[in-house]
């Protein structure tokens, strides 16, 4: 074996213990901060609605409380649509916060809609749609897993 | 110990490896959660035969680099070709069977009025893997010309 072989095998033989190592404790991490991020009772969020007196606009504000019961520090971004029964976005936010291990952090996302879009898309009759996306990232946001939802209902208000 | 029994040793802990043990861990899961994941698109059947088909190939290409000369063409095609099978396993197993995705996989499910989908993003992991089998190649094609050079 030459030297330059020599060499070239000590830094294959490093990569793939890194790698090895990287992979076990970043699906650890994701998969631990997945049921942290999901495991809030009942439901993933805490759901207000709010219906301004004078204005007669919407506020939906969705809370969450992300657990990091991983070994590494995460990113969890939220991201919520809401949508008529045409398919058509009414509203949209996002948001997301770094926890780092062991910690639990806070998401807030407020929806507005206002009262014409209520009455133009007959919310309270007709219902709609909602995409939520949760993503959590990990190693330095360099891998990571989302969870798309879309559910079909109507607006208990 | 001798290059050749080595090379079959090599080869049975792949056929254990790779076909034995994923067979006998796929009749050990219940069959409940088999039609869960078969709802979500995951063909466990066919994952197991991918990997009985990735285990004797490394067999294979274990044996046949084992019995052929280092200075040989086919012993340098036979390291080369089981870095690119042992980057297709990086490639199905990142991307949950399904190895084009090249690390971004995605599995989808409908229930009720919900359609949920779970995407994997380890595309940092097979641009690594890359890196390592390109770094494998270039070891074995060093060495096939030391040895070469050595004859001459």
């Amino acid at each position: 074996m030459t030297r330059s072989t020599r060499i070239i095998s000590a830094v294959t033989i490093g990569l793939i213990v890194a790698l090895i190592a990287m992979a076990m404790v970043s699906v650890y991490t994701m998969v631990y901060a997945f049921m942290g991020a999901v495991s809030g009772g009942e439901s993933i969020f805490d759901v207000d609605l709010a219906v301004d007196p004078v204005t007669g606009d919407w506020t939906f504000t969705f809370r969450d409380r992300p657990k990091n019961q991983g070994l590494l520090g995460i990113t969890v971004g939220i991201r919520l649509r809401l949508l008529t029964t045409r398919d058509e976005t009414i509203s949209e936010g996002t948001n997301s916060t770094h926890v780092l291990p062991g910690k639990t952090g806070e998401l807030t996302v407020v929806l507005k809609i206002l009262k014409e879009d209520v009455d133009r898309y007959r919310i309270e009759t007709a219902g709609g749609a909602m995409d939520i996306e949760i993503q959590i990232r990990t190693l330095m946001d360099l891998v990571g897993m989302s969870l798309s939802m879309r559910v079909r209902g109507e607006v208990k208000t | 110990m001798h290059r050749v029994v080595k090379g079959v040793i090599v080869a049975i802990l792949y056929i254990l490896f790779f076909v034995v043990v994923p067979h006998v861990l796929t009749r050990m899961i219940p069959p409940e959660l088999l039609t869960v994941l078969a709802t979500t698109g995951l063909n466990v059947d066919g994952i197991v035969m991918s990997f009985s088909l990735i285990g004797v190939a490394l067999a294979a290409l274990s044996i046949a680099k084992s019995v052929t000369q280092p200075r040989s063409v086919t012993n340098l095609g036979s390291i080369i070709l089981s870095n690119l099978v042992w980057f297709y396993l990086v490639l199905f197993i990142t991307g949950l069977g399904k190895p084009w995705s090249l690390g971004m996989a995605q599995q989808t499910t409908t229930s009720g009025p919900a359609t949920i989908s779970i995407t994997l993003d380890f595309r940092f992991f097979v641009a690594l893997s890359s890196v390592i089998v390109a770094l494998q190649m270039s070891k074995a094609a060093l060495n096939h010309l030391a040895a070469k050079r050595r004859i001459g």
